[in-house]
């Protein structure tokens, strides 16, 4: 029995055969993401430091960035805009999310489905709808006009407003569903237990589901703001010619400006706004989860 | 004297230098049902793993059929394996399960037919072949696993504590209608399991593992009566263990000195450690009245009643015999006996033979 | 206090709930009315903008729109399989380091990838590339980490003791690949390849920037007119192009996509 002391056997699970072809079968989409995503990135992070007639580099571009005042305006408006679409998601969707996740007749079905069939719509749909609602000839500027409350149309669109409510609607399904998977793991039999225990209704949403719910209020609101930071058409088309954010800005710098360098910067500065917001997303989560690991662990 | 199907030949597996299983050596001959019986994370699945190839040993052999495994993948190893959570595939019905195995062997068609009607019979569950596993409720689930384990004819079925997830009085029944299929089918079983009644009850042979290790192996009854260590007479059975202080060999009996100075008159054993330990089988004691007979006894200890606990079959009397020793004890009930109260003065009368000395 | 909780609950859910079918009513109700406003004038509607539709002018970009969509959702929902196959069935070495590669692009917004694209094209000469090559390629950088993913959680939700189970019974590895792993995440794959070919037929933020004169696609073209006119016409267009997504959803689910993922799971 000495001699098979030290036999560390390979495992039996693997045929050699076979062992190549995972790597065969994993390359082609490493391939298209290297040329078609890390290349253009790498390139585009490149342009950004590099003088355009010299190729030396150069931090002339993100310098203009920070002092042409236009910039950095628009960096703020996306900022602004987007925390008020994180925080409008999050209150619209709340009660839906609590339906969706404590319901079990089927009306459920029926408010599952309206809330994320406009997901399938496409947001050029919803913002035509939106247009067409808040235009000074719209909908609700007919509606006021008809019934005498206004005399001259509401300002309801080419502005913040109108993009925070179409940047709502487009969002609105993912802060849902986000909301309603962590209300969803909220044991109904504590909210059970505080009515047994005399908490009115109020009390109940107040000291047991709002703050258990905290998780999902936060990635509802993380998603929101980086859904909407991100988003072209909707403020391209409900802001008007003058509403400039991040994502407008950069297109024009590369449609109509033709400048790269430059557009790399704003792209950038786009990119690092999100990375920062999930960066507080990760570390919220990770927090989170030791603290959640820490207090079960002693319970074993 | 039977063939041997598997034998481990001192086969250990550490995770990291973590030892989870450690030197095992085991023959299993052909036919008989054999159970692994242990507490959880003792390493039974990983040895039962390494049986079925999924795990290779960090050192040591299996054989099957006197030939080594150790490189033989597991759809080449002839072997069945019933899942805890039965593992069925969804997607195919109770007939499809069945028929894998023999479809993945080229068995022809109407031969394999005949055998899946064969093995649904022998699981009782005829009629049943056109339905999909989330139609069957969790005991036929758990047939269907079993006639799709034993339809190819595997030379050794193993069984990985394939009845924990069903009722009570299901598990019972299956227990039986298990030992049954096997014998008719004179496979070679290996059960896993950490029931101890349910090895207890199928089992030729048990195989008690602790820590990674056999702890002590043989027929139920055998390991019932003579434990060969405190941890094995506390797994298997309920029993009073007792620290040995001193022992002391008469002409005719070992004398154990437990408690503060308590005597026990034990059968002599040829156990070579110092005994440090022993278990007496609550059942084994007898209640005499205070004051009367009992003069065939080998230990006649006064003792006092503090609880008395109604089990329905039995009587749970917890005893203290002064000297810091309390013994359970359990009195069956009949319709003569009547427990005694508590408080009351009554008498113990233990047989040599049922004082099980222990070296660890 | 408690009736009064639940009246703002119930009003407030209805009221979510009418935001966010309004703009659907609204658009199919321009489509059908004659006026290109949506008034509350007296209400009389007409199919003409629907008859409108089918001209080249929005049947081409329509089709480019659904072609280049279809092979998008070809090309990821195979290179999606065979990755997630890899990485976690194989569980090849760094397993984990080249899930997250696979996944990087998702952290990255549209509009930057599309910028990236479009410079990487300009800077070393491929201008010719623009339009349906490039919208190709973009698309299937934006849809496959998608596709890899739902096939690699449906991978990891898959009960590793099947596959155990078949390999007691003898089954080889392509055997056990094509009669168990496959028929097990096959709804998996489904929903990513649908859902790749939604959001290649809806995209906006990376098609605007690679599209060419006369090789848009449709959502490219609508935005175009919006930009200058709110015709009828286009309420037309979109609820058209939705019905059409409804239908893809329906035909693959048809297939056995979603609602079998929910019933049939392995447990
Ligand atoms: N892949 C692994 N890596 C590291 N440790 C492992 C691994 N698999 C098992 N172990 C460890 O080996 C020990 C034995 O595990 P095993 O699953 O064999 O226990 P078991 O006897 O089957 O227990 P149970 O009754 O709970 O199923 C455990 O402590 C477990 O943590
Ligand atoms: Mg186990």
């Amino acid at each position: 029995m000495n001699s098979l002391a030290l036999d560390l056997h390979p495992p039996a699970r693997r045929r050699r055969t076979l062992t190549w072809f995972p790597f065969a079968a994993l390359s082609p989409s490493l391939l298209v993401l290297s040329v078609f995503f890390a290349l253009p990135m790498g390139m585009m992070i490149g342009m950004s430091f590099t003088q355009t007639e010299t190729f030396s580099p150069t931090l002339d571009h993100y310098q203009r960035f920070f002092t042409d005042g236009l910039s950095i305006a628009g960096f703020c408006r996306t900022a602004l805009m987007s925390l008020l679409v994180a925080i409008s998601v999050t209150v619209l969707g709340y009660p839906v999310a609590y339906f969706l996740a404590r319901s079990t007749t089927r009306w459920r079905a029926v408010v599952f489905a309206l809330a994320l069939a406009p997901e399938l719509a496409g947001v050029v749909l919803r913002t035509y709808g939106w247009l067409i609602i808040l235009e000074d000839r719209g909908f609700i500027n007919d509606l006021l006009l008809h019934l005498g409350l206004i005399s001259s149309p509401l300002p309801l669109s080419k502005n913040l407003f109108a993009v925070v409510v179409g940047l709502t609607h487009v969002v609105l399904p993912f802060g849902i569903l986000s909301l309603m998977t962590s209300i969803q793991g909220i044991d109904p039999n504590l909210e059970r237990a505080a009515q047994m225990l005399g908490a009115s209704r109020l009390a109940v949403i107040r000291t047991i589901v709002l703050p258990l719910s905290v998780p999902g209020i936060v990635s509802s609101m993380l998603i929101a703001f980086t859904m909407a930071a991100s988003a072209y058409a909707t403020p391209a088309l409900l802001g008007g010619a003058g509403f400039k954010v991040l994502a407008t800005m950069i297109y024009e710098q590369v449609l109509f400006y033709i400048d790269w360098p430059f557009a790399s910067v704003m792209a950038m500065s786009l990119l690092l706004m999100m990375l920062a917001i999930s960066f507080v997303g990760v570390r919220y989560e990770s927090r989170r989860r030791s603290r959640a690991s820490v207090s079960s662990g002693g319970e074993r | 004297m039977n063939a041997l199907d598997i034998e481990l030949v001192s086969v250990s597996k550490s995770y990291a230098s973590m030892a989870v299983v450690r030197d095992i050596d085991l023959a299993i001959p052909q036919g008989e049902f054999v159970s692994i019986l242990g507490p959880s994370g003792c390493g039974k699945t990983t040895t039962l793993n390494m049986i079925a190839g999924f795990t290779a040993p960090s050192r040591g052999d299996i054989r099957i059929k006197g030939r080594s495994q150790v490189r033989v993948p597991p759809e080449r190893r002839n072997i069945g394996l019933v899942f805890q959570n039965y593992a069925l595939f969804p997607h195919m019905t109770v007939t499809e399960n069945v028929a894998f195995g023999l479809k993945m062997k080229g068995v022809r068609r109407e031969e394999a037919e005949t055998t899946v009607k064969s093995a649904l019979r022998s699981v009782h569950l005829e009629g049943m072949g056109k339905r999909y596993p989330r139609e069957l409720s969790g005991g036929q689930q758990q047939r269907v696993a079993l006639a799709r384990a034993i339809a190819p004819r595997p030379s050794v079925l193993l069984l990985d504590e394939p009845l924990s997830n069903l009722d009570l009085k299901l598990r019972e029944a299956m227990r039986i209608e298990l030992k049954d299929i096997q014998q008719q089918l004179g496979m070679t079983f290996v059960y896993v399991t950490h029931d101890q009644e349910e090895a207890m009850a199928m089992s030729d042979r048990v195989v008690v593992m602790w820590q990674g290790a056999i702890a002590q192996e043989g027929q139920p009854a055998a390991l019932y009566r003579e434990p060969n260590s405190r941890f094995v007479a506390d797994f298997i059975g309920k029993s009073n263990i007792l620290a040995v202080a001193s022992t002391a060999t008469q002409a005719a009996h070992l004398e154990l000195a437990v408690g503060d100075g308590l005597m026990l008159k034990a059968r002599k054993t040829e156990l070579s450690a110092a005994i440090r330990y022993c278990s007496i089988r609550p059942e084994s004691i007898a209640v005499l009245p205070s004051g009367v007979g009992g003069n065939g006894f080998a230990n006649l200890l006064n003792a006092t009643v503090r609880r008395v606990v109604n089990l329905g079959a039995a009587f749970e009397i917890d005893a203290d015999l002064g000297s810091d020793v309390r013994l359970h004890v359990l009195l069956r009930a009949t319709r003569a006996s009547v427990p005694p109260s508590v408080g009351d003065a009554i008498r113990l009368g233990i047989e040599d033979a049922d004082i099980q000395p222990l070296s660890a | 206090m408690n009736r009064l909780i639940s009246i703002f609950y119930w009003f407030s859910l209805g009221a979510v709930l009418c935001f966010i079918t309004l703009p659907l009513i609204v658009v199919v109700a321009a489509s059908l009315s004659p006026t290109s406003a949506v008034t509350l004038q007296p209400w009389e509607w007409t199919g003409r903008w629907y008859a409108d539709l089918w001209s080249s002018r929005w049947l081409d970009p329509f089709l480019a729109s659904v072609k280049i969509a279809t092979v998008v959702a070809a090309i990821s929902g195979v290179l999606g399989l065979f990755a997630a196959y890899a990485v976690v069935y194989e569980r090849i070495p760094g397993s984990d380091a080249l899930m997250s590669c696979l996944l990087s692009p998702l952290s990255v917004p549209q509009i930057v990838k599309g910028v990236a694209v479009v410079l990487f094209l300009s800077m070393i000469g491929l201008q010719g590339f623009l339009g349906t090559p490039a919208l190709i390629a973009a698309h299937v950088v934006l849809a496959l980490p998608f596709v890899t993913r739902m096939v690699a959680t449906s991978l990891a939700n898959f009960d590793a003791n099947l596959d155990r189970a078949a390999q007691v019974l003898g089954a080889s590895k392509l055997q056990r690949i094509r009669l168990v792993v496959l028929p097990m995440i096959k709804p998996g794959v489904l929903s990513g390849v649908t859902f790749a070919f939604i959001i290649s037929f809806n995209n906006i933020p990376l098609s605007v920037f690679l599209v060419r004169p006369g090789d848009s696609t449709l959502p490219i073209t609508v935005i175009n007119y919006l930009e200058y006119s709110l015709d009828p016409v286009l309420a037309a267009v979109n609820v058209a192009s939705m019905a059409f997504i409804l239908a893809v959803i329906f035909l693959f689910e048809k297939i056995g996509g979603f609602s079998a993922q929910l019933h049939g799971g392995s447990k």
